[in-house]
């Protein structure tokens, strides 16, 4: 019997003692920002030293971020500075961004750069180089495998799927496709922007589209899985490439521009890297200047796609 | 306890014990699972938000964001809130209505550079419950985060209700197995209930039955079979315990020494009958005492309390001996000598149990111990005391067991062990072989109380003992015929040469008391012839041819006198004229004398000790003993040779006195050895025998009894040494003389001219011839004699008449002698003078009063004037 009360006596408290209750500080969470203080906590970037990178989503944030967030990691181990990605937003145009100083750098297309540069002033640093080496790219129109279509003249009367307005390759050189085989946007059946070239080649894979304006690189590698058949390929023009907001001290856009002109994808950088080669800039880059973007800020004029007249 | 309680109870304990584990386990099992499986849930909802929201962040669409965050939210209760940080680490979205807490800003200002990569958990406290908040990626390595914060409160109720439900279960299948338990506890214990009532019975004394015990039980079963066969072999044990219980009580009791048996505390268990009584405790009283308590002893020397055995065997483990000189002291203070020891008793582990004590009463044998060392004392006492030696000889084997004694009368060395008893027979004289032998066949076969034998032994050295020997048959074998003889062996080389030297003398006393008596009667015969020669040639001295015969005559007589005067000599009867001499001066006068009374051939030597003692001897006679032996060792001496005389002084202790039958003393020594032919001992024993010579016609025989008699007369002794050709030696002993010349001049030379008297003289003689020439003589010469034949007539005479002035009276005569006679005139007749004379001396009658007469006998035969001279002398004395 006293070992049955003792038995008691020590399971009673180790019953108690169960009790997961913590006797950790007790937190108030109705303890409340006011308005003012809770907008004066959002909005400042707390990090000075940071430098944000604002890209144009290609296929997802995701996938995105995943291509980048190495590439910005090299350029924080080659400079010392820290770096973000930013996204651009859906309403919104990187070269706004990096006119305004949302981001710092920015992946850029020629058209977007053209306007930056027009209106906030936005610098080049380097263009990207693409697989053979050379500062250029060409845009295609897909069409779905199985599409009747088979020249760009076979588009008249289709839906043809853009993917962002101010894209270079997503629309600008499509456009000028259409027009040197004597098209115009008009002579579509429909003509919508989806804002990246992922959604635009979704947009013919689904068969909701006829075709798509997208990016060279991205538009092979759907070939290649069987996905889309590749209509027509542009002549190559200049690379899009990455500027710099002009209120960048010089010595940062030095060391960046450097970290940037010594980057070698397919060489020494190629482990580091995450599907580099699909990108726009799959050799690395090359020193840019305005006069890069002219035979491209003629075709916008002449086809007055420029987001901003320039 | 019962054991249906115990299991009972049990079943309780497993029950509480059950669910405290349960309470614990399932709490944390639960909640780790539930922590788990949120937290998995977390990241899947995380994921499937994320995917909703990454593009409105991106886009930052707040709003959108926001509604998407709410609805979560508000679709599932274990979502406390949801917020989004944006890509700048911003708070972009949340469902807090009401603001955004300051605790979570705080929060995710102070993580929001920490947060890029990761998916973090953060546990807090609130009112209403713990909140575990989620962080995940909207992309991963990018600031802009997910948070979502989970309460526990759905997680606790779960935990409560399942640990309700578990209880619930428990406790009533608890209730349940207690129930059982109680019952089939009742169902094993109601049996062994039973079963331990028989068991405690049997303890009791009862007997062992196990009807009333029903129980379908194997094991039950099992148990009781296996107890009753366990109480079958213990009553079989039992049986056998009690047999040998019983066989050691008797074993014990039959044992006829004290036993005692103790616990290993040394407290009394067991006491057999004889230590009972020894001790005077009964063992009912013994039993459970300490061991002291009834075992009292003490040493019997000086009667302090002995050690207690018991304790000594505890403390050494080994047998313990008490000392043979221990007392038990009974309970009614009897004592007891007893002899004990005490022994451990060792289980098979080695351990001391208890410890046995044996002991007995040996009183008596002490007692007879002690006799027998006593009698033993006594015989080594005695054999030291008589310097005798034992022999133990065992007939059978030839054995035989000597003492050291015997071995030392032998020479042997007792080392030596001569056991055979033929070594005893080897070293007996030979000529005494025969004689010892038969003496011993005859015991043994019969003849006489005891073996004894008085015969010469050879030592190891040569040298022949005598011994004597006695000894009796102690053991007889199974024929009856002897087996064992004991008996003792004294030298008596001693005592036999004092035997020798007694007989001698004995025998030479009664050759002496012979010839003494010859020569008395002789002399007065001569003294008559002589006497009445004298009173003729007075008478008729002018008759030349009478005179010439009457010459004859004298001469005749004179050479007679001469012949008795040799035997006097001999037979100690002559009266020694003692003086104090140094034998030294003696020797150095007659040496020349001597040279020339033997050869020249013979080389005498002497060898005298300086600062020789004095002695008190008669120096002519000494003379006359000197002439004789150095005749006698020329004699001997046929070729070249020497004779060496000695003198030494020589303290005789009483042992070496002994043999030659002086007193212990001083002495003179004087000794002759010559290198002559030697004698045997046939001849050697007979040399002092009167007229025994070896000398044929030749010599007299009487010479070395004279010397035998000068050495007798001078309280000395003489010793003889003669080995066959080698020579002999005559050693003589003196006694040594410290004071002044006291020596007897028992003849004195009276010169008185004076031979006339008228005097009356009363002449006592037993011998007619005697009287009647006395009578003539001094009647001749004017006096007036009357004569008696004895004594008896001289008293009634000198009773009956007066005017008696001198008495002339013999010593030797019958009846009265002379001593008596002239002490009974001094008494009654003090005036008249006494005369003795005689024709020898002899000591009977001597007393101190008497002395004067002694030292003036007139000696026999006396001459005439010899006669005048004395009488006249005797009478002038009286008248001065």
């Amino acid at each position: 019997m006293i070992m049955l009360v003792l038995l008691v006596c020590v399971c009673v408290p180790i019953l108690t003692a169960c009790d997961q209750s913590s006797d950790k500080q007790i937190v108030d969470l109705t303890d409340k920002l006011s308005e003012t203080e809770f907008i004066e906590s959002i909005g400042i970037i707390n990090d000075t030293d940071v430098y944000y990178f604002g890209f144009d989503l290609r296929a997802s944030p995701q996938e995105d971020a995943r291509q980048y967030l190495p590439f910005l990691k090299y350029l924080e181990n080659s400079t010392g500075y820290k770096f973000r990605i930013y996204f651009t937003p859906k309403e919104e145009s990187i070269g706004d961004l990096l006119g305004i100083g949302k981001v710092q750098f920015a992946a850029i297309g020629a058209t977007s750069f053209l306007a930056a540069n027009n209106k906030y002033g936005v610098m080049p640093l380097v263009r990207g180089l693409n697989l053979q080496g050379k500062a250029e790219y060409q845009s295609v129109i897909v069409v779905a495998k199985d599409s009747g279509i088979k020249t760009i003249k076979g588009l008249k009367g289709k839906s043809l799927a853009f993917g962002s307005t101010s894209s270079t390759q997503g629309h600008l050189i499509p456009r000028i496709i259409l027009n040197k085989n004597g098209m115009t946007i008009n002579d579509l059946g429909s003509y919508h922007y989806m804002g990246s070239h992922q959604n635009c080649a979704n947009s013919v894979v689904s068969g909701k589209y006829d075709a798509c304006g997208m990016q060279d690189t991205m538009a092979k590698n759907l070939a290649a899985l069987g996905l889309v058949r590749i209509l027509h390929v542009s002549e190559y023009y200049p690379s899009s490439g990455i500027a710099v907001n002009p209120k960048v001290p010089d010595e940062v856009i030095t060391r960046i521009k450097t970290a940037l002109l010594e980057f070698e994808p397919a060489g020494i950088h190629k482990d580091i890297l995450y599907h580099w080669h699909q990108t726009e800039m799959p050799n690395g880059f090359v020193s840019a200047t305005v006069d890069d973007y002219n035979k491209l800020k003629h075709w916008s004029k002449e086809l007055n796609i420029s987001e901003h007249q320039y | 306890m019962k054991i249906s309680s115990k299991i009972i109870l049990l079943v309780i304990s497993i029950v509480i014990l059950t669910l405290v584990t349960i309470n614990i386990v399932t709490s944390r099992s639960i909640r780790s699972n539930i922590e788990r499986v949120q937290l998995e849930w977390a990241d899947t909802l995380s994921q499937t938000i994320i995917e909703g929201i990454v593009q409105d962040t991106i886009d930052a669409n707040s709003v959108h964001v926001r509604e998407l965050l709410k609805k979560i939210t508000d679709d599932d209760r274990a979502i406390e809130y949801a917020y989004v940080t944006n890509f700048e680490g911003n708070i972009f979205a949340h469902t807090f209505v009401g603001g955004f807490p300051k605790y979570l800003a705080e929060l995710t200002k102070k993580h929001s550079n920490t947060l890029e990569n990761s998916f973090v958990s953060f546990v807090y406290q609130t009112r209403k419950g713990k909140i575990t908040e989620f962080d995940m990626p909207l992309l991963k390595g990018m600031v802009a985060h997910l948070h979502v914060g989970i309460i526990d409160t759905e997680i606790n109720e779960i935990i409560s209700h399942t640990i309700k439900d578990i209880s619930y279960y428990t406790i009533s299948f608890g209730l349940l197995g207690i129930l059982l338990a109680w019952y089939f506890g009742n169902q094993i214990s109601r049996p062994l209930t039973l079963f331990s009532n028989v068991v405690r019975r049997y303890g009791e004394g009862e007997g062992f039955n196990t009807d009333d015990i029903k129980s379908k039980g194997a094991d039950i079963k099992q148990l009781v079979e296996s107890f009753s066969s366990m109480v079958t072999m213990r009553s079989q044990f039992e049986d056998q315990i009690r047999e040998r219980e019983e066989n050691l009580s008797l074993t014990l009791d039959s044992i006829g020494d004290a036993v005692i048996v103790t616990d290993n505390r040394g407290f009394v268990t067991r006491m057999n009958p004889i230590a009972e009584e020894l001790t005077g405790w009964e063992i009912n009283d013994a039993l459970g005492r300490p061991l002291f308590n009834i075992f009292n002893i003490i040493d019997s020397i000086n009667h302090i309390e002995a050690p207690n055995p018991v304790e000594k065997v505890i403390e050494s483990g080994q047998v313990v001996d008490l000392a043979s000189n221990t007392i038990l002291i009974s309970r009614q203070r009897n004592e007891y000598q007893i002899s004990d020891s005490a022994a451990p008793i060792n289980n098979q582990s080695g351990d001391i149990i208890g410890v046995i004590l044996v002991f007995r009463d040996v009183t008596k044998e002490q007692t007879l111990q002690q006799d027998i060392r006593q009698s033993e004392k006594r015989l080594i006492m005695a054999l030291k005391g008589t310097n005798a030696g034992l022999w133990d000889w065992n007939l059978e084997q030839d054995t035989a067991y000597y003492s050291s004694r015997w071995y030392e009368i032998y020479g042997l060395k007792s080392v030596e062990r001569h056991t055979q008893n033929s070594v005893w027979e080897k070293m007996i004289y030979p000529d005494d072989l025969q004689k010892v032998k038969y003496l011993l066949t005859s015991y043994l076969d019969g003849e006489g109380d005891f073996y004894k034998s008085v015969h010469r032994i050879i030592d190891s050295q040569g040298k022949i003992h005598w011994v004597a020997e006695q000894g009796s048959i102690t053991e007889y074998n199974e024929s009856g015929k002897p087996k064992r003889l004991v008996g003792t062996i004294h030298d008596i080389t001693d005592q036999h040469r004092h035997d020798e030297e007694l007989r001698r003398s004995q025998k030479m006393d009664a050759l002496g008391k012979l010839t003494g008596g010859v020569a008395h009667d002789f002399n007065n015969i001569l003294s008559i012839i002589l006497g009445f020669a004298e009173l003729v040639k007075m008478e008729y001295g002018d008759d030349a041819r009478l005179i010439e015969s009457i010459d004859e005559i004298s001469q005749a007589g004179l050479r007679g006198q001469k012949l008795t005067q040799n035997l006097l000599a001999f037979s100690r009867k002559k009266e020694a004229q003692a003086e104090k001499v140094n034998l030294n001066d003696l020797l150095r006068e007659t040496e020349t004398m001597l040279a020339k009374s033997i050869t020249v051939r013979i080389d005498l030597q002497l060898k005298l000790e300086e600062g020789l003692w004095n002695t008190c001897i008669d120096s002519s006679d000494f003379k006359d003993t000197l002439l004789n032996l150095t005749l006698n060792a020329a004699h001997a001496i046929t070729e070249n040779g020497r004779i060496i005389l000695n003198t030494s002084n020589i303290l005789l202790s009483k042992s070496d006195a002994y043999p030659l039958n002086l007193p212990a003393g001083e002495y003179v020594v004087f000794s002759i050895t010559d290198s002559g032919s030697g004698m045997n001992e046939s001849i050697r024993s007979k040399i002092f025998d009167p007229f025994f010579t070896t000398k044929g016609d030749k010599g007299t025989g009487l010479g070395l009894s004279q010397v035998y008699g000068f050495i007798q007369r001078s309280n000395g002794a003489i010793k003889v040494y003669s080995k066959k050709g080698e020579g002999t030696r005559f050693t003589l002993y003196f006694p040594r003389m410290l004071g002044e010349n006291i020596g007897k001049n028992i003849t004195s030379e009276l010169l008185n001219e004076q031979k006339y008297g008228h005097e009356t003289i009363l002449i006592v003689d037993d011998e007619p011839g005697m009287r009647k020439v006395a009578s003539k003589i001094l009647s001749r010469y004017g006096y007036q004699t009357i004569i008696a034949d004895n004594g008896k007539a001289a008293l009634d005479i000198l009773a009956n008449t007066k005017n008696i002035d001198l008495v002339l009276s013999d010593i030797i005569m019958p009846g009265i002698n002379g001593y008596q006679l002239a002490k009974r005139i001094m008494r009654d007749y003090p005036d008249i003078q006494i005369q003795l004379a005689s024709g020898y001396s002899d000591d009977k009658g001597k007393d101190e009063g008497l002395k004067d007469l002694e030292n003036n006998i007139l000696h026999k035969p006396y001459s005439t004037h010899e006669l005048l001279n004395c009488v006249r002398t005797i009478l002038d004395k009286q008248s001065i």
